[in-house]
């Protein structure tokens, strides 16, 4: 059964189409990347998977049910939510963070404070930091807070919207290596938003490539690779390779 | 001096806990309306424009004039268009503050809430109200210190506040009144303030023990100062007005409640003292609504809302009647009699003996040297200055005077009556429209200028009674020997001693009442 289903999804701002005619699946458990130029469309086609943004037109199923069969608040405590700009309360606690989705499902003190625990120590951050505010942490620390709070209902789906786009690129690396041990153990789907293509390729299982709200291309990273539909997505693709190259010409330059 | 004082603090507890209860009562529903909206405006921004729009306009009207235009809009006076005033000018603050604070609320965050699953009402209560708060306190901090002055401006509509000391010491050149006044209002402007600003840094730093001790501070405060307000007072006898009627032939004020109005300066307070203590002695139980504005207590008369207070005829003539032409003096008391009652129903139950009209007059040295003896030759001087009552300048006396005497040059200076006696006395100004009872007059060796023309209208005090009033025998009764019974010396004197020496116009209305043969002891405040 298919976790995410969009089946001609459209959506305008004040007349202008952001997206149009969006239709892609994700099964359970995998990981797909949407990439695209700014302006593309694929943070749009993300917030309209857990309703953050309502579509104008077209289909949308979760969980193998029409997504308007519940209401958004109920809907969005099933999905995890990770985004650039962090977005932790500042009034509150790390645990109290953490554990905000388990709270207002209802889960009893107990229950909460165990599944706090445990993913404090998922996302390797210690149970001391639990009664910590979001200003003592740093950004890395921050973000591992965000996804143990996105994870906390135990979802089988993860969004991502450019989660890791501010951390410096070691922090940033550790935490998608995690990322994908946390997701090996639990299973859930990811669709993740990136404009950084080894991202999309080291994490996803396939990559969708946007442009002015269209999908151009869907495919397995190898398949794009090999088989770009056009210029554009072969140019898009080899940006890290061209990126590669002309880091090594400046060591060689400088060295 | 310490006997004034001793006299201030005596006045203290009833005025503060009417002070108390009008900016408590205001803030609370200031708060009521302002914040709900200022939610509101913060979710819909096409309501915020209007609504903040309206609360920056009602800020630009003067705070008085926003409390006198209460009056005829709410039909009353006292503590409503107080209330309703102060509320209205509360609002601002905390409206603009609830709007930004819950506007400055970090976009990601709001974000954050919605998705973690958070209704829109969650969100409100456990993530934007909470990150605003400190914004929100701040605006109900202002709002607080805003009121808590404001509200010495409800005196003149007739409600009781810490303004009393400053109004009425103002006119009774009793400065330790005045300073009392402002000293108290600041004080607990202050107070409030540092309660306030303790909760709002406990609410910041997330303490809630502080910010419930401040809380509860706060409400402290202010429970105890409204106390004397809420309690029975212990004085209050049963009303058994009917029976007492009913028991006997010659009927007595045994268990009335009369209520005795006056206006906001010298004489009007020793009058009000005194018939408080006709009244008393007859058995009634007088309170005193002193302070009105000038056709503030007009209107309260007529609506019942007190039950007599003293008028005079050229007050009625030019500005009730709003007639610009001249009558004798009897002449003019009679029409203005058939007229309050034809129009009103108002009893005007008499002339008290005396008149209290406006006079040109100069400093005696002045008159020498210019030869002045009438309002006419005032045009001689060059660049002459007048000053007067703000009130006077609005009258249509003031332009018959003008256009009679050949006045159209002169500078104009309206300022308070209690000042303008020095102002003439020191130069300030060229001569003064005097009060022809006030007691300065000799004391400051100022000569009345004659009015050959009859442009000025005569001033009769007359006893006017409201239409319920009017109709009770036992009080008209009670209240006759009063009529003719003041001349116009006897309340020169009594004036004076308010004025020039220092004594309180209860200590007045005793000397006037045995002055006139009137038995009993004033009113107590």
């Amino acid at each position: 059964m298919a976790v995410v289903q969009l089946r001609n999804v459209s959506k305008a701002f004040a007349g202008r189409p952001a997206v149009a005619d969006v239709s892609f699946s994700v099964a359970e458990g995998e990981t797909v990347a949407l990439v695209g130029e700014s302006g593309c469309g694929k943070t749009t086609t993300l917030k309209m998977i857990n309703r953050l943004i309502e579509p104008d037109s077209g289909e949308l199923m979760l969980f193998g049910e029409p997504a308007e069969a519940a209401p958004a608040p109920l809907l969005r405590r099933r999905i995890g939510y990770v985004f650039q700009e962090i977005g932790l309360f500042p009034h509150l606690t790390v645990a109290e963070n953490i554990g905000i989705t388990p709270a207002l499902l209802g889960w009893d003190k107990a229950r909460i404070a165990a599944r706090v625990d445990a993913l404090l120590d998922m996302v390797r951050l210690g149970a001391s930091r639990r009664g910590a505010m979001p200003g003592e942490l740093s950004g890395g620390q921050r973000q591992r807070v965000a996804i143990a709070r996105a994870l906390a209902s135990q979802p089988s789906l993860l969004l991502m919207d450019e989660a890791f786009g501010a951390l410096d690129p070691l922090t940033r690396h550790d935490l998608r290596s995690d990322l994908k041990a946390i997701q090996a153990e639990a299973g859930f789907a990811i669709v993740l938003v990136t404009h950084d293509m080894a991202e999309a390729a080291i994490l996803g299982d396939r990559i969708l490539v946007m442009q002015e709200g269209r999908v151009l291309q869907d495919a397995a990273p190898a398949e794009l690779i090999a088989r770009p539909a056009d210029d554009y997505v072969a140019h898009l693709l080899a940006a890290p390779e061209r990126e590669a190259a002309a880091f090594a010409a400046a060591r060689r330059g400088h060295g | 001096m310490s006997a004034n004082l001793a006299e201030q603090f005596s006045r203290l507890p009833d005025l503060l806990a009417a002070h108390m209860l009008l900016v408590a009562a205001a803030l609370a529903a200031g708060a009521a309306i302002s914040l709900p909206l200022g939610i509101l405006c913060a979710r819909s921004p096409r309501l915020r424009g209007p609504a903040v729009g309206f609360a920056s306009t009602i800020q630009t009207v003067p705070a008085l004039a926003l409390l006198a235009l209460m009056v005829p809009l709410v039909g009353r006076i006292g503590f409503l268009p107080a209330f309703l005033a102060l509320t209205l000018y509360s609002m601002l603050p905390m409206l603009r503050n609830a709007v930004v604070g819950l506007a400055g609320v970090d976009g990601a965050v709001r974000e954050a809430a919605r998705a973690v699953g958070m209704t829109p009402a969650q969100s409100l209560w456990k993530v934007e109200l909470p990150l605003a708060a400190p914004v929100i306190l701040a605006g109900v901090r202002t709002a607080t210190v805003w009121v808590v002055g404001m509200a010495t401006l409800a005196t003149p509509v007739g409600a009781s506040s810490l303004g009393n000391y400053i109004f009425s010491g103002l006119q009774t050149r009793n400065w330790t009144a005045v300073l009392f006044g402002c000293v108290a209002s600041a004080l607990l402007a202050l107070a409030l303030d540092q309660l306030l600003r303790a909760l709002e840094s406990g609410v910041a730093r997330r303490r809630p023990a502080r910010a419930a001790g401040a809380a509860a501070g706060f409400a402290a405060l202010i429970l105890a100062a409204i106390a004397p307000a809420l309690l029975p007072a212990s004085s209050s006898a049963p009303a058994a007005g009917h029976a007492a009627v009913a028991s006997g032939p010659a009927p007595s004020l045994a268990g009335r409640r009369v209520t005795v109005g006056g206006k906001p300066f010298t004489e009007q307070y020793v009058l009000a003292h005194l018939i408080a203590g006709v009244l008393e002695d007859a058995g009634a139980q007088v309170r005193l609504r002193e302070d009105l504005g000038s056709t503030i207590a007009f209107d309260a008369l007529i609506r019942d809302e007190i039950d007599l207070y003293v008028d005079y005829t050229g007050t009625i003539w030019a500005s009730v009647m709003n007639r610009d032409d001249a009558a004798g003096r009897d002449a003019m008391a009679v029409r203005v009699a058939a007229w309050l009652l034809d129009q009103h129903g108002v009893t005007d139950l008499g002339r008290l003996g005396f008149e209290n009209a406006y006079g040109f007059a100069v400093t005696r040295a002045a008159a020498q040297e210019n030869s002045l003896a009438s309002v006419a030759d005032l045009n001689r001087l060059d660049g002459l200055s007048i000053g007067g009552d703000p009130e006077f300048f609005g009258r249509p006396e003031w332009i018959a005077a003008r256009d009679a005497y050949g006045l159209q040059a002169t500078r104009t200076r309206p300022m308070d009556s209690t000042f303008m006696y020095g102002a003439v006395r020191d130069g300030a100004v060229d001569a003064i429209t005097a009060y022809t009872t006030d007691g300065r007059i000799d004391a400051f060796d100022l000569v009345l200028l004659a009015d050959p023309a009859g442009a000025l209208p005569p001033y009769d005090a007359i006893l006017l009674l409201s239409p319920a009033a009017g109709a009770d025998r036992a009080l008209t009764d009670a209240l006759r020997p009063l009529l003719g019974a003041i001349p116009p010396g006897a309340m020169r004197r009594a004036n004076a001693m308010v004025d020039l020496e220092g004594e309180s116009p209860e200590a007045a209305a005793a000397f006037l009442a045995s002055e006139i043969g009137i038995s009993g002891e004033p009113a107590a405040p």
